[in-house]
């Protein structure tokens, strides 16, 4: 269906046979000459009263016709909207089922239109019923006119119930029942019964299958401490990897968001045209990967698009017994208590919940650290040794003189406690030993000049069985410091020291975090997980919502006490039990649990077949395709235009015009028209406002970075100083760079650094010499200055300096310590080199290695699109800021005049 | 219906400068192109026939009834017989002017305003050379330049609103004294064959200046053009290069038959281009020394 952007313009239309009026005296135009010497004409012509105006051919008058048509036409804004295919016929006694799901946010837009375009076309029946399988009312929907009532109905984000379709199918009440399904099978016996009912007149609307609900994630599995995976299910892989290719958007992402809604993690998704099932795997260190909440695909549409993270196996809780005595020495005096150390050093990597015993228990913690001072009972031993041996608990004990028991000890003790270096002692105190390769410890690094020193040890029983204890870490004359042993499901590690400073430097060393987070990373999360999928839930729990999933289709009437079973998790959810993050209400302080939108054994979800079926009817909503056709039809009145123009000329006999005209003509068709026009506009808006590019790689992502890099840099410049670039532009090497300001040139490896051409070199060289100012970043990637001089052969630069600390960069807007990106160089060394100045005391090449684009580069919500910290993100952005500025102030702040205030400044900041 | 922009007045400024202009040339033109400049001069033209003139023509024989007077004694005197000295007899030329008033010729009107001013220019020159002209459709001679202008004027106006027909006028007023004439027409008539025969025969010596305009010599019309003339209804040709050639062999065919003419006959014949020479100098000097 064609419709109009502004159709009041095609009443021009009307003007046309005025304006043919018009042209009747237009070109050709006839002039009138006196001329005496006619007489001696007559013989030779015959004198006519014919009116030239007759001679003009018919043609001529179609084609300027045509021609001020199609401009008239053409602003008018002609738009090619594809018409639905509503053969439906409509009576009283019909009702539009609308699925109105979750997969129907997708198309919603274009269900709405199909739903009205239905209406439309019968306006003799005043209204008819139509209900939403995800609400359940039933409403009239008027045939008139647009019915806001239609476009006030939202699609909810759960599954439709398909039960009442079937209820109405066997209900009498309807006649004719059209039903717009999203496509997909949810229970199968419904679906079956639906597709087999004969008695009515049924007919089905499917979505076409570009325009469907394409992809779904499975739930965030969660393998290792630091690993997340989540499995993404393709529908129709095939065509939805075409689509991608066509669209502009590239390739998608998913991002894991914790529980603050930050992105914490970008990856794009790979997806194979023959793969319905792809894993994505996320890496994390600990601490952010217990803060992932969900994994969701960038811009997700649908609550299918978001992948919910079970919150109860996600951290490992570590435990400490909370006696009072001992609380009485950790709020005295910290310092001296074995407590303070542990807490210190664990909270550095996990949370620590000090609990008594039995509480302790209850909340399932995953390891227990227990200082030697801590006094327990025999019960409470016999408790830990049961959470040990069956719960598969990691317990860590410290030394300490008070230490009776051996129980729950790697090997049987020696109750002296070893004294070195004390004024009645011949041995001198001992040093850590590096620790040996079978060692869980192998991979951390003693400090060279900070020795750990060890004053008091307790050693084991030279007597005493091993009974398969090892030694994880041993001083340097042999005695252990670490043991540990498997018990049972669980593991008992002992330190031979105590926890606090009395007895060695270990506590106070940055090797003593270490240690306790390879514990818990390698024993502590791999046993809970393990555990955790033996989990019992008892049939009791009842669970209650309290955050539902934020997508498009809106949560609404959710009853907060809503409580479900257990069995409803394994299930879809629906509207009495919407997907979101569930709280037990048996056990409050447990943490999350989610209700998946979609069973995860249940997906890929199946299509709903209507192949076998004979007796009903089904239609394809096609995919709403929007052709604005206004700059075809200007050019082909412009074409038009020239044609008449050349013809005109041809028969005034002036055929050098003629030929100009039908050369250029020609070089119209030939030549690639719109991407001539395309850089043309771009180098005039290059021209005319300032204007910053990035060089085309030919790798989507980095191109795609560049751009967002620019971008947010441009927003920034915009925002905070009286620099407001334009849309940043992609360029190749092959157009002239010298309208532009900046050009953002990423270089690295995939990008083959194989050398330029000539015409290449000639670009760069003319941009360079016109006082652009080339930035080129190798990302991070080391390349070799021999490789980037053999790249660069050709071009005129001048040689490179590092900048220090002291150059003019670092102040010409922001003051800056550290010209820094997204890879910081933390050595000291300078990242950044320029080349050294030209004339106007200006370097026209700055390269560096940070990757500013990746740092700078931020989504239209404004979060970064790789994962880069806030500060690291607002260094960078204040970096290619000074940077601009730099560009296009040259020197200016290194004149002394600022001196005063810099000074100034810098004071303040010190202050 | 026909008219000329020229009032009186400047038809007379015109002319008299044009006028002007030829005396002046004469003195610089060289000797070998002037022809009898003494008598240009006294306004007087040699006859070939005894008379009272001052000029001498010959001596005769003394006859009966010559006066006693009138004998030439010196020349009697070295021989036996008397004679008597003659002189030529001494009469003012009379020049005819005929200045073409066809409705073509006012197309445009610079053709005709111009034709106008050469014709007075001659009258101008003649008059002050203290010879008698007559202007051709007056039918009688001009006193005075002034006299001329404004009879000029009513003559043609009249003239033009009369459907005489060029030849018959010509025929009616050359009478059998006519020597000379001067014609000034655009000569694009069908006629122009018996205008010219018919001064031929009578032993008339005539000087021709064809006016035309730069169109009419060369027919440059490009495109679709639309042509007119006063008698002739529009004429519209699609193609006017194609007419192009057809017209300059006509026009060839005259203007070579007048120059063929004019030199058998030893008389002066100038093609002026309006457009090209709006000053109208040297070449039309030639028609004032017949």
């Amino acid at each position: 269906m064609i419709t109009f952007l502004t159709p009041a313009l095609l009443w021009g239309l009307l003007v046309l046979p005025v304006i043919w009026g018009l042209l009747r005296i237009f070109p050709p135009p006839v002039r009138h000459e006196q001329f005496g010497g006619l007489v001696l004409l007559q013989s030779v012509i015959q004198p006519t009263q014919k009116n030239i105006r007759h001679k003009v051919p018919w043609w001529i008058w179609l084609i300027r016709l045509l021609l001020i048509a199609a401009i008239i036409v053409g602003f008018a804004g002609p738009v090619y909207q594809s018409a639905h295919d509503t053969a439906i016929e409509l009576d009283k006694r019909t009702i539009i089922v609308e699925d109105g799901g979750w997969a129907s946010v997708v198309n919603w837009e274009e269900r709405q239109n199909y739903i009205d375009a239905l209406l439309r076309q019968s306006p003799d029946i005043a209204n008819v019923d139509f209900i939403s399988l995800s609400t359940n009312d039933i409403r009239k929907l008027s045939t008139s006119s647009s019915d806001s009532n239609l476009y006030s109905i939202k699609p909810q984000p759960w599954i439709p119930d398909r039960t009442v379709l079937r209820d109405i199918l066997d209900d009498d009440t309807y006649k004719t029942v059209i039903w717009l399904t999203d496509g997909f099978v949810y229970d199968e016996a419904v679906s079956k019964d639906l597709l087999q009912k004969k008695n009515k007149n049924l007919h089905i609307v499917q979505p076409d299958k570009r325009n469907s609900a394409q992809i779904t994630l499975g739930r965030v599995h969660r393998k290792t401490a630091t690993s997340l995976d989540v499995n993404v299910y393709t529908t129709f892989p095939d065509i939805f990897i075409k689509q991608q290719q066509k669209s502009e958007s590239a390739s998608l992402f998913l991002q894991t968001i914790d529980t603050n809604g930050r992105v914490l993690q970008t990856r794009p998704l790979p997806l194979a045209p023959d793969a319905k099932t792809t894993t994505v795997t996320f890496d994390l260190p600990v601490q952010l990967a217990n803060k992932v909440a969900t994994i969701k695909l960038a811009n997700a549409k649908t609550p299918a698009h978001i992948a919910l993270a079970d919150q109860r196996d996600r951290r490992i809780l570590a435990g400490m017994i909370d006696l009072t005595g001992e609380q009485d020495l950790q709020t005295t005096s910290p310092l001296l208590s074995d407590q303070h150390y542990i807490q210190q050093a664990l909270g550095l990597t996990q949370s620590l919940v000090i609990l008594p015993l039995d509480a302790l228990l209850s909340r399932g913690v995953d390891i227990i650290f227990l200082p030697g001072s801590t006094v327990i009972d025999k019960q409470q031993t016999k408790l830990l040794e049961d959470w040990v041996t069956n719960n598969g608990g990691v317990l860590v004990q410290f030394a300490d003189e008070t230490l009776t028991s051996d129980a729950l000890l790697p090997v049987r003790m020696l109750r002296d406690v070893r004294t070195l270096g004390s004024t009645l002692s011949w041995e001198t105190p001992q040093q850590l030993a590096a620790f040996d390769e079978s060692s869980p410890f192998a991979k951390i690094l003693l400090p060279e000049n900070d020795k750990i020193v060890v004053n008091r040890q307790m050693l084991a029983d030279p007597s005493a069985p091993r009974n398969n204890s090892q030694v994880w870490a041993t001083l340097e004359d042999g005695t252990p410091l670490v043991t540990a042993k498997e018990n049972g499901n669980g593991l008992v590690v002992f330190f031979h020291v105590a926890a606090n400073p009395s007895w060695s430097t270990l506590p106070l060393s940055g090797v003593f975090p270490s240690l306790l987070e390879e514990i818990s990373r390698t024993f502590a999360s791999a046993i809970s997980t393990k555990i955790n999928t033996h989990q019992k839930v008892t049939h009791d729990d009842k669970w209650y919502i309290v955050q539902g999933v934020e997508t498009n289709a809106t949560l609404k009437n959710i009853d907060l006490s809503l409580t479900i079973d257990e069995q409803t998790f394994a299930s879809f959810a629906t509207a009495e039990s919407p997907a979101g993050f569930y709280r037990s209400t048996q056990n409050v302080s447990e943490n999350l649990r989610p209700r998946h939108l979609l069973p995860e054994n249940k997906l890929p979800l199946d299509v709903l077949d209507f192949s076998n079926i004979s007796h009903v009817n089904t239609y394809t909503m096609q995919q709403e395709n929007i052709v604005y056709y206004k700059k075809w039809f200007l050019l082909t009145a412009f074409i038009l235009f020239l044609l008449d123009v050349m013809i005109t000329s041809l028969m005034n006999k002036k055929k050098k015009n003629a030929l100009a005209v039908g050369v250029l003509l020609i070089g119209m068709c030939l030549s690639h028209h719109t991407e001539a026009q395309n850089i043309d506009n771009n180098i005039a808006t290059a021209a005319t406002s300032t204007t910053f590019a990035y060089i085309q790689t030919g790798d989507r992502d980095i191109d795609r970075l560049s751009k967002a890099g620019l971008a947010t840099l441009g927003r920034t410049l915009t925002a905070r100083t009286s620099v407001e670039p334009s849309t940043p532009q992609r360029v190749t090497l092959d157009q002239d760079l010298r309208a532009y300001s900046l050009v953002y040139w990423p270089i690295n490896t995939s990008s083959t650094i194989s050398g330029l051409s000539v015409q290449q070199v000639k670009t760069v060289s003319s941009f360079i010499t016109a006082g652009g100012l080339l930035l080129i970043d190798t990302q991070g990637k080391q390349i070799e200055p021999a490789q980037l001089r053999s790249f660069f052969t050709g071009i005129f630069i001048p040689p490179l300096f590092p900048v220090q600390q002291n150059h003019v960069l670092h102040r010409t807007y922001y003051l800056l310590d550290r010209l820094s990106g997204r890879f910081d160089h933390n050595t000291g060394s300078p990242a950044i080199w320029m080349s050294q100045p030209a004339l106007d005391g200006t370097s026209s090449v700055i390269i560096g290695d940070v990757d500013w684009s990746g740092a700078w580069a931020q989504d239209d919500s404004g979060f970064p699109l790789l994962p880069v910290n806030f500060e690291q993100q607002e260094n960078a952005l204040r970096t290619g800021v000074n940077i601009v500025m730099y560009a296009f102030t040259g020197t200016y702040k290194e004149d002394q005049i600022h001196v005063g205030a810099l000074l100034e400044r810098m004071e303040k900041e010190t202050q | 219906m026909f008219s000329s922009n020229i009032t009186q007045n400047t038809l007379h400024v015109r002319a008299k400068s044009l006028a002007r202009t030829w005396y002046e040339n004469m003195h610089t033109v060289t000797p070998t192109k002037r022809k009898n400049p003494n008598t240009m001069y006294s306004g007087l033209y040699a006859q070939r026939a005894s008379g009272t003139g001052s000029q001498f023509w010959q001596y005769r024989s003394v006859e009966s009834g010559d006066d006693a007077s009138k004998i030439d004694w010196r020349k009697s005197a070295r021989t036996d017989e008397y004679y008597v000295r003659e002189h030529e007899i001494d009469k003012p030329s009379d020049h005819l002017i005929w200045c073409d008033s066809k409705a073509t010729m006012y197309i445009p009107t610079d053709k005709s305003d111009m034709a106008y001013v050469i014709s007075l220019a001659i009258m101008s020159f003649y008059l002050d050379a203290g010879q008698q002209v007559t202007l051709l459709h007056a039918g009688k001679a001009v006193k005075t330049f002034d006299h001329a202008v404004t009879m000029f004027l009513s003559a043609i106006g009249v003239h033009k609103e009369s459907s005489i027909d060029n030849t018959t006028l010509l025929s009616r007023y050359i009478t059998p004294g006519t020597t000379n004439i001067t014609l000034v027409s655009d000569f694009l008539n069908e006629n122009t064959r018996q205008i010219v025969d018919l001064l031929t025969k009578r032993n008339i010596t005539a000087a021709l200046v064809q006016t035309l305009t730069h169109q009419e010599q060369n027919f440059l019309f490009t495109g679709h053009v639309k042509l007119k003339d006063q008698i002739h209804t529009d004429f519209v040709s699609p193609s006017i290069e194609e007419v192009r050639t057809s017209y300059l062999e006509k026009l060839r065919e005259i203007q070579d038959y007048l120059s063929y003419t004019t030199r058998t006959h030893n008389w002066p014949y100038v093609i002026h281009t309006i457009e090209d020479d709006p000053n109208i100098s040297n070449d039309l000097y030639s028609v004032v020394c017949l």
